[in-house]
């Protein structure tokens, strides 16, 4: 048995209409709703006194570190919706990342997050604003950010076209004193500014010669790179394939 | 008399360690295992570790407040209970009473630390699990003796547990009120009631329990002399638990019990 369906003009016109007419409400009102909901998206409060985070932590002060650097992460997540990084306050950004790294020094995640995610937005200013947390991360710790410097080198070379500002923060990776050892290609950075290389073989150059100085031990940190190697890749494949 | 204080401590023992303790002990392992996987699911860097450190404070914490009640409401029980008047009325001293109560709080903390120590061995490593388990069993001895103490002086069950949360929370949060006192000490130097609670406050960590006392969470994630530090947390705690121990056995000596 099958059922014949009728024509949309043999329809009554006030079904048509309805229809149309609520179709229309529904798109008006969601296009209403998304603005308001980035217009309603809570900003980053500025971070404590680090003795504050300290003292409340029950002895535990770099679990509490660690619980706020993901509280922080996922703070562009508001309800359900992913905020752009762009509508963060990079300033407030900056104090909590240099905040989380005198909480826990040990810690590598503030010099990551600040290099390998709130980097990646259009804004000039906002990038500046990572690459000035990185500098002073490396000025409070050379022996344990001079990775983070050389990323820097290469947002401010191919995302910034600050090639001036590049070789200047390659230089201090170079005069770093003999007794902080980093691999060769670290401090002849300078080197890879220099070479015309684009941005995404600069990028495979640098974290081809990460993965392989052995000198990064997370297991996390490598497979973050490693898949971030691969899609360098066959970005790189394809746009040799282009005719 | 030695055998007296065992029976005791098998007649107690049955009243603390039940179904109902091991099947939620089996859902707070299971929460932990979850929430763990949760954290490790959102940390970009160091996700095992960071997931470990996560299980284990909350094992330590939901094991130690299980712990506090538990104690309570046993010994809160043979109050209820005129289970003193009984034991009065046999040949046993009130010394065993007590020595018997801590056997059963030693055997209940092993209970409780046997799987997380598995889980901590399941997410982490020998090492790591060895050390957390033993601390916290280090850890949660002394607290159960704070329980202990609590409901032999108080005797309802609601005010010990409270009694002993806050002197807890009161040896943790030691270094936040030294922080509010630091601050504050700007403002407020030349107050006389300000000076009392600064000196009130200097002579109550004299009677509380040092940080080392308790388990180091930070030791998960950095290398550091784990045998060193369960030593000086074992003698901490010995030299703790020796001057509590007197005060619970002055405190119930001197009550009038089966005569209300």
């Amino acid at each position: 048995m099958s059922l014949r369906e009728r024509k949309l003009s043999q329809l009554p016109t006030m079904l048509v209409i309805g229809l149309v007419l609520f179709f229309s409400v529904q798109l008006a009102f969601h296009h209403q709703n998304r603005q308001a909901s980035v217009a309603s998206f809570s900003q980053l409060k500025a971070p404590l006194d680090v003795e504050f985070y300290r003292s409340i932590s029950l002895g535990s002060g770099q679990l509490m570190s660690y619980l706020l650097t993901i509280g922080l992460q996922l703070h562009d997540n508001q309800k359900g919706q992913h905020i752009s990084y762009s509508h963060l306050d990079y300033q407030r950004l900056s104090d909590w990342l240099l905040t989380l790294y005198r909480l826990n020094p040990e810690s590598e995640y503030p010099g990551f997050l600040a290099a390998r995610v709130y980097s990646q937005v259009k804004s000039d200013v906002q990038i500046r604003q990572m690459v000035a947390v990185i500098s002073e991360l490396f000025r409070l710790n050379p022996a344990q950010h001079w990775r983070r410097m050389t990323e820097a080198c290469l947002l401010l070379k191919h995302q910034l076209n600050d090639l001036p500002a590049a070789l200047e923060v390659a230089e201090r990776i170079a005069a770093l004193p003999g007794t902080i050892k980093i691999p060769f290609w670290a401090r002849d950075m300078k080197l890879v500014l220099l070479d015309e290389l684009n941005e995404l073989e600069s990028a495979q150059l640098l974290i081809s010669s990460m993965l392989q100085s052995g000198e990064i031990e997370d297991r996390d940190e490598i497979r973050f790179l490693q898949s971030r190697l691969l899609k360098i890749q066959q970005s790189l494949l394809k746009s040799k394939q282009k005719p | 008399m030695i055998d007296q204080t065992i029976a005791l401590f098998r007649y107690q023992l049955l009243g603390i360690i039940n179904l109902r303790i091991l099947l939620l002990l089996c859902g707070l392992l299971s929460v932990a295992f979850l929430g763990s996987r949760f954290i490790a699911e959102l940390a970009i860097l160091n996700s095992d570790t960071i997931a470990l450190a996560v299980v284990a404070d909350f094992l330590r914490y939901s094991l130690i407040l299980l712990l506090i009640i538990s104690v309570c409401h046993q010994v809160s029980q043979d109050y209820e209970l005129t289970q003193f008047d009984r034991l009065l009325a046999m040949p046993v001293a009130r010394w065993q009473y007590v020595l018997a109560q801590f056997m059963v709080l030693l055997v209940f903390a092993l209970t409780l630390m046997l799987p997380v120590f598995l889980l901590m061995l399941l997410l982490g490593n020998l090492q790591l699990a060895s050390y957390w388990s033993l601390a916290t069993l280090i850890e949660m001895l002394l607290v159960g003796q704070f329980a202990l103490l609590a409901i032999i002086s108080l005797e309802k069950l609601p005010v010990a547990v409270i009694f002993t949360i806050a002197i807890y929370l009161l040896a943790k949060l030691t270094p936040l009120i030294a922080l509010i006192l630091t601050q504050s000490s700007h403002f407020y130097e030349e107050e006389k009631g300000f000076q009392l609670a600064q000196t009130l406050f200097d002579a109550i960590q004299y009677v509380l329990p040092g940080f080392n006392a308790f388990a180091q969470n930070d030791v998960l994630f950095e290398a550091a002399d784990k045998v060193s530090l369960l030593s000086t947390q074992l003698l901490t705690v010995v030299v703790y638990s020796g001057f509590i121990q007197f005060v619970i056995l002055i405190d119930f000596y001197r009550k009038e019990l089966g005569r209300a």
